[in-house]
Formats: structure tokens, C-alpha cells, sequence
């Protein structure tokens, strides 16, 4: 019984080895990324707690002053202020994710990095992180509102023919094709979505490892990586989501039953069922971020692998002579 | 690579055995494969079922005897069919296929005994009869991921685990182009091939092998960075002239082979 270390690691890897050689790292290196999740979900936190500080404090000098236009500036100053502050978090948060990915394809590399020297690196590319996390936005937005307007000239068109008298007139046929139509349309939407999400799975890990790297530069550079490989990630973006799926569910359905319970026990009593309700939501909300903090460092591990074994497969990454 | 459970068996024949354990990965992809395959069968059977005891009990009704207890054997005949398709598919595969089903042999690994020999019937059954308890909440996912050799219960009861299949050499054959052919037969001369390691004539030949599914860009890189690291290992000044970076490469593929086969004989 031993854990060996082959000394090539130049082949590409199979769906399920990417995925299995993931979790082997996440085991490996929990405790290091552990702090590090911890940082990035804690810089996301920020700014959602300055908000219930800001209105709270609006809240209290509008009492104090009796006046309802009193904390309006304030307010509006705070919620700028705050904004302000959102952005600068969001990209700390990022930039801690992508350390993980930094120090995780150091590992797969076998040539680990210092995480000083890691942290570094990602602290300076901090606003590339947030702009990449903008375009990919973006670009979903966009591919939404294309999909939106195509679904709302479809759903005119049958509601033409509704009106138009074809539909309702008894042709069944008519309403079969109609129908197939619909789930074929639905399908390739699917799929279509899914391809997507495979190009952009790791948009930002080349920003997190390569040098000379821009935000739209990163996702080109993962796109161009995906190319011809896109069930491969999206095989394995589907076994990772299984794998982890029970701990999803007991993180969906375990908050429900503290609700379930306050609802039930404090039926009869508003003001105690309104403080119980807080508590529940309180706990559920403790609950969902502790399930960001863990499952964080295992897709940031995944996403490293798929483009450690992308670069392996299409670059040759690791196929070098050893020096003279 | 490091990144896989690796296992050494001691067969009955006190040989040693080393296998690398399949991995969560691949065993989630197998079951998903499998069981996606299962569940085909089982929606066509229950379209034949459902054919057939329609159209049975429509004819036990025209006969007109009491047969009113007919219904309720159907269904105890179906629930007992379906749950002899459901485990009939793994013990079926597992035992004909020596350890495989057409998920696992898709994504290429195996169940084998604890000391290596190919499971049987008796296993085949208990991993399948374990299954449902296995599948429950993941408790075998679980299993598998802290467990050290990998065992969901089903392998414990049966004393089994699953290991990766050994890479067979069967990739495809590297096209060598003439020029190549010339250079290798002068290369002796030139070059000190006794510095290339073994190692080293890995990383060629995989090169030699994947350059084709690389991107271009890449391959060009790679291969003039190759053959720069090799130019040096093999204490060469230049590069033949006339030769393509990768046709140096191949040359040298070549002669190392040649330098192997005049060792043997």
C-alpha cells in the first residue's frame, strides 16, 4: 500500500482521473486552502454587512429626528461608499480564489510555489480578476437577452397562430409538431448552455498562472484551450457536481427544518415566530456560506486540473528533457 | 500523476502486484454511464411488460373464468423482474466481463479480488446486492473518497476493489519522414547518443506521438524547445543543417531504437 509518485506526469489524464486526482489534491491540501476560502467568501461578507450597518444607522437617525428626509443624504452617501467598497471586495474575493488556483497548478506541476510569493502575484492582478468576472457577466447577460428575445418571438408567433385560428382548429398534427418543436427548441437551448459554460469554466485560472495576462486575454485563452474538448469539461464539471451533490442537498434541505420547526411551535405567538424566523434564516445563512467556504477550494482545484490537462493535451505542458 | 491511490497485491502466488485504484472519478462516470444504460432497459421492459399484461389479462377476460387474482400476480411477477434486471445487469456484466460492465469498461478500469484474481459470480452478486445500501446518500461515494483502498461496502462485503486498467501501447504509429531516416543512420557520428536516458526517449516519443493533436502554434514551440534541450543533452554545437526541428527529433527517435536493438543482439 503506498502513495507513489510516477516520475511522467506528460500523459493527458481521462475525465474521471482530472476529477479523482482533484479531490486527491483538495484531501491533500485542505488545511492550506482552508484560510484561504475562508478570506475570500469573508471579503464577500463585507460589504453586505456594511449595508445592514448603513441601514441601521438611517434607521436610528430618522427615529432620533423625527423627520423623514433626515438620514436621506447619509444614506445616499453610505450607499455610493458602498458600492465603492462592494467592488474593491469582490475583487479581494476573487483574487483569494484564484490563489488557490495559483497554488493548486503548482502542485499539479510539481513545482510548488510559496504562498507569499502566490499572493503576490494575485493581489496584483486584482483588477483583472474583477474584470474577467465583469465580461464573463457580460457576456452572460448578453446570450440571456438573445435567448429572451428568441423565446418572445417564438411565443408571438405561436400565439399568432393561436389567434389565427390553426391551432385551435382540431389538427392534432399541427399541435404535435408544434410541440416537438418546442422541446427541440428546449434542448438546444440545453445544450447550448452548457457548451457556454464549458468555454468559460476556467476563464480566469489563465490569468491566475500565466504571465502577460489582460481579462479579456484570459477568457480568449481558455476559450481557444476548450476548443474541441468542451464535452471533456463538461463531463467532468457533471461528475463533480454528483459527487458533491448529497452535501448540496443536506445544505438545501437542512435549513428548512429549524424554519419548519419555529413555524410550526410558535404558530400561535407573532412576536416570538418573528425572532424565531430571524434565528432560522440566521442559521440557514451560516450554513450556505460554510458550504461556500468548503466546496470553494475543490472547484477552484477542478477548474486548475481541467486546464492543467487542457495545456498537457494541446501545448504538451510537462514534456521537457531533463537539464544537462 | 502523484495524485492517484496506488495498491501493491500479494497474489496467491506470492507474486507482487502493483494497480493504480480507479479513483472516485471514474467509478462516479462508470456508475452514470451504467446506469443510464440500466435505466433504458428497464423503460423498454416496462413498455413490453406493460404491451404484454394488457393484452393477458384482455384475453383472460374474454375466456370469462374467475381470474380477478391475475392482476395482483402480474404486478408481484414485475416488481420481482425488475428487481432482477436491476442487479441482473451487474452480476451479469461483472461476472462475464471479469469485473466489467460497459460503463467500466468505457472509462477503463476493473473490479478485481483483494489478491488480484478476477471476481466471480459470488462477488459480482454481493457488490450488487450492497448497491442500494452503497447508493444511499453516497454512503459509498464516501466511502470511496476517505477510504485508503478506495472500498465502498459492497466491496468490503465482497472483498473486492476496483483498480485502473494497465495503458495498453496501442496509440498510434508515429509517421517518420525520409529525411529523418537519412539523419538517424548519422547520427552516431555526430552525437553522443549514450546520454540519452530512457527517460528522455519517453518524452520524445510521447512528443512524436501527441504532436498531431496539439495546437499548431504549440507544436512549433515545442517542438524547436525539445530540440534545443536535446542538442545540448546530446552535446551537439548545431543542429544538422538542412533538418527540421522535428525531423531531428524523429532522427533521433529512430536511432535510439536502432542503438537499443544493436545492444540486444
Amino acid at each position: 500500500m503506498a502513495q507513489d509518485s510516477r516520475s511522467s506526469p506528460i500523459e493527458p489524464l481521462s475525465v474521471g482521473n482530472i476529477v479523482s486526482s482533484g479531490f486527491q489534491l483538495y484531501r491533500e491540501k485542505f488545511k492550506d486552502y482552508l484560510p484561504i476560502a475562508l478570506a475570500a467568501v469573508g471579503w464577500l461578507l463585507l460589504p453586505i454587512l456594511g449595508l445592514i450597518g448603513l441601514g441601521l444607522t438611517v434607521a436610528v437617525i430618522m427615529g432620533a429626528s423625527q423627520q423623514p428626509t433626515a438620514g436621506f443624504g447619509l444614506g445616499v452617501l453610505g450607499f455610493v461608499a458602498i458600492i465603492v467598497l462592494a467592488v474593491f471586495c469582490i475583487a479581494k474575493s476573487l483574487a483569494n480564489s484564484a490563489l488557490i488556483t495559483r497554488l493548486a497548478f503548482g502542485e499539479l506541476t510539481n513545482e510548488p510555489e510559496a504562498t507569499t510569493d502566490a499572493r503576490r502575484f494575485v493581489n496584483s492582478r486584482k483588477w483583472s480578476f474583477f474584470a474577467t468576472q465583469a465580461w464573463i457577466g457580460l457576456i452572460g447577460f448578453g446570450v440571456a437577452f438573445v435567448f429572451s428575445l428568441a423565446v418572445s418571438l417564438i411565443s408571438v408567433q405561436y400565439s399568432m397562430a393561436v389567434v389565427g385560428g390553426l391551432i385551435s382548429s382540431p389538427n392534432p398534427g399541427l399541435m404535435i409538431i408544434w410541440r416537438g418543436l418546442l422541446l427541440v427548441i428546449g434542448l438546444v437551448v440545453i445544450a447550448a448552455f452548457c457548451w457556454l459554460c464549458a468555454r468559460l469554466f476556467g476563464a480566469e485560472v489563465p490569468l491566475a498562472i500565466e504571465p502577460q495576462m489582460m481579462a479579456l486575454q484570459s477568457i480568449k485563452r481558455f476559450w481557444s484551450l476548450t476548443k474541441g474538448n468542451v464535452w471533456r469539461v463538461f463531463l467532468v464539471w457533471l461528475i463533480t457536481f454528483l459527487i458533491t451533490l448529497p452535501i448540496n442537498l443536506i445544505v438545501q434541505f437542512m435549513p428548512e427544518v429549524p424554519q419548519d420547526l419555529v413555524a410550526r411551535l410558535l404558530r400561535d405567538n407573532p412576536d416570538a415566530l418573528a425572532i424565531g424566523n430571524a434565528v432560522s434564516s440566521l442559521i440557514s445563512i451560516a450554513v450556505s456560506l460554510l458550504f461556500s467556504v468548503i466546496v470553494l477550494p475543490l472547484w477552484q482545484i477542478i477548474q486548475t486540473a481541467v486546464y492543467y490537462d487542457l495545456r498537457t493535451r494541446q501545448e504538451g505542458l510537462g514534456l521537457k528533457l531533463r537539464d544537462r | 500523476m502523484r495524485y492517484f491511490n496506488r495498491v501493491s497485491l500479494a497474489t496467491p502466488e506470492s507474486v507482487e502486484l502493483e494497480f493504480t485504484l480507479a479513483g472516485i472519478g471514474s467509478r462516479t462516470l462508470a456508475l452514470m454511464i451504467d446506469y443510464s444504460i440500466l435505466m433504458l432497459i428497464i423503460l423498454a421492459f416496462w413498455l413490453v411488460w406493460f404491451v404484454v399484461a394488457i393484452g393477458l389479462l384482455s384475453s383472460l377476460e374474454s375466456i370469462g373464468r374467475d381470474y380477478s387474482s391475475a392482476p395482483l400476480w402480474l404486478i408481484a411477477i414485475f416488481i420481482l423482474l425488475n428487481f432482477a434486471l436491476w442487479n441482473g445487469y451487474f452480476i451479469w456484466f461483472e461476472t462475464l466481463w471479469q469485473g466489467q460492465t460497459p460503463g467500466k469498461r468505457w472509462v477503463k478500469i476493473r473490479v478485481v479480488r483483494d489478491d488480484g484474481r478476477s471476481v466471480r459470480l459470488v462477488q459480482a452478486t454481493l457488490r450488487s446486492l450492497l448497491r442500494p445500501i452503497d447508493d444511499f446518500c453516497f454512503i459509498g461515494a464516501v466511502f470511496i473518497l476517505f477510504g485508503k483502498r478506495e472500498k465502498r461496502m459492497g466491496d468490503w462485503a465482497a472483498g473486492t476493489i476496483v483498480i485502473q486498467e494497465s495503458q495498453s501501447d496501442q496509440k498510434s504509429a508515429i509517421a517518420l519522414s525520409d529525411n529523418a531516416q537519412t539523419l538517424a543512420a548519422q547520427l552516431p557520428d555526430i552525437a553522443d547518443l549514450n546520454q540519452l536516458l530512457p527517460d528522455d526517449y519517453a518524452v520524445i516519443r510521447e512528443y512524436l506521438q501527441r504532436r498531431t493533436t496539439m495546437t499548431s502554434q504549440a507544436h512549433t514551440e515545442k517542438s524547436m524547445e525539445l530540440a534545443r534541450q536535446l542538442r545540448s543533452l546530446l552535446a551537439m554545437e548545431t543542429t544538422p543543417a538542412n533538418t527540421t526541428s522535428d525531423e531531428f527529433l524523429e532522427a533521433v527517435f529512430i536511432a535510439y531504437q536502432q542503438m537499443g536493438d544493436k545492444k540486444q543482439y
